[in-house]
């Protein structure tokens, strides 16, 4: 094909500029709401493996070093709050936030699919949540 | 030899040619576009190594090239830069034709500030048989030939701007949950420090090359260079 003048040129640059700034396919924030919502749910029925599969790698981690117990003991150990229902929703790149009725959990994209990495947060003004779980 | 590869050897002779004088005419363009893909693909795997680092040391999941290139991360990066560059130029291509810097061979001589005469420009009644068809038109036609280079650089700074703003507020807000903090709306970004930190950081250098480049080029030389006088040319001497 031949270019037949500078627009075009400049039309197709800023083609690939907008593609450019269109993300690939990441999970929703509808879907981090749902993964937030059963994670609330272990913990209010005491499933434990049910929680710790829902989980980010690093968050696994930290429970387990900090109460010295398997995820699934440890996790119920911690006097998470019980949720309850999601209230709102909002994820940017590989980040999300959801805001369930009686907590606020942030999750990340682990393995192609939500996963929690921060709950039990509180909110400090304008420092970070205060977390009962943090991933790192 | 058949007629056929006759034929053929002598249109790969001829389209040899074509290519030649196609990159001896437009060698300045085809070179900088060259230059343009080659740094934007090295500063994408840089990038990429630098997003992964701070994956790790946030305890997150590292991401796959093409993740990358199509994160909200990299357009930002990538948009911050342009829009200062199309501004130096639209700013230049605006202040100079009002402003001038006497002996620089990028401005007009002093005196010689403003638009211009309908015959310095080649306009209406003035155009020539070769001047575009819209020069010599008159009304809007002839207006926006007239600004056509300010108007598309002008467009393309601020839709890069645009751009920067759109995805540097989701890969702001992505680094804000990843440390446990609120987001902020797009409206609430424009007027945080972290959009006009990489806004100015590149303007101010824009900025200071370009007056270098004015300063400068009244004293020094670059022999062969149309953006140097000649180099026998006296300082105060604008051409």
């Amino acid at each position: 094909m031949r270019i037949r003048h500078p627009l075009a040129l400049l039309a197709i640059i800023a083609s690939a500029a907008a593609a450019t700034g269109c993300s690939a396919a990441l999970p929703s924030a509808a879907a981090a709401a749902d993964v937030a919502s059963r994670f609330s749910a272990a913990i209010a029925t005491e499933d434990g493996a049910a929680a710790c599969g829902l989980l980010a790698p690093g968050a696994l981690h930290t429970v387990e070093e900090a109460t010295g117990a398997s995820c699934p003991t440890g996790i119920l150990s911690l006097d998470l709050p019980s949720g309850g229902p999601a209230v709102g929703d909002e994820a940017y790149g590989r980040a999300a936030v959801v805001r369930l009725e009686n907590d606020t959990v942030f999750l990340t994209i682990a393995g192609g699919q939500w996963a929690v990495r921060a709950a039990g947060c509180t909110p400090n003004g304008d420092a970070p949540y205060d977390c009962t779980v943090t991933g790192d | 030899m058949s007629a056929f590869q006759r034929a053929s050897a002598s249109q790969r002779v001829r389209a040899f040619k074509r290519l030649r004088a196609f990159l001896r005419d437009n060698g300045l363009s085809t070179a900088f576009l060259l230059l343009f893909l080659g740094a934007l693909a090295a500063q994408s795997f840089a990038g990429h190594a630098t997003f992964n680092d701070t994956q790790v040391s946030d305890g997150l999941e590292q991401i796959g090239y093409l993740q990358y290139v199509t994160s909200s991360s990299f357009a930002a990066d990538v948009a911050e830069n342009w829009q200062s560059e199309y501004l130096q130029f639209f700013l230049y291509i605006a202040v100079t034709v009002w402003l001038v810097q006497r002996g620089s061979p990028e401005s007009k001589k002093p005196g010689e500030e403003g638009p211009g005469s309908d015959a310095d420009q080649n306009i209406h009644a003035s155009a020539t048989p070769s001047s575009p068809r819209w020069a010599a038109a008159d009304g809007l036609r002839q207006t926006l030939f007239s600004n056509s280079l300010l108007i598309v650089m002008g467009s393309i700074f601020v839709l890069s701007w645009l751009a920067q703003s759109v995805a540097g507020v989701v890969a702001f807000d992505e680094q804000q949950l990843n440390s446990y903090q609120a987001a902020v709306s797009w409206a609430e970004y424009l007027i945080e420090p972290d959009f006009w930190n990489r806004t100015l950081q590149n303007w101010q250098s824009e900025f200071l090359a370009v007056g270098s480049m004015v300063i400068l080029s009244v004293f020094l030389r670059q022999r062969g260079s149309p953006e140097s006088k000649p180099v026998g040319a006296p300082h105060d001497d604008a051409r």
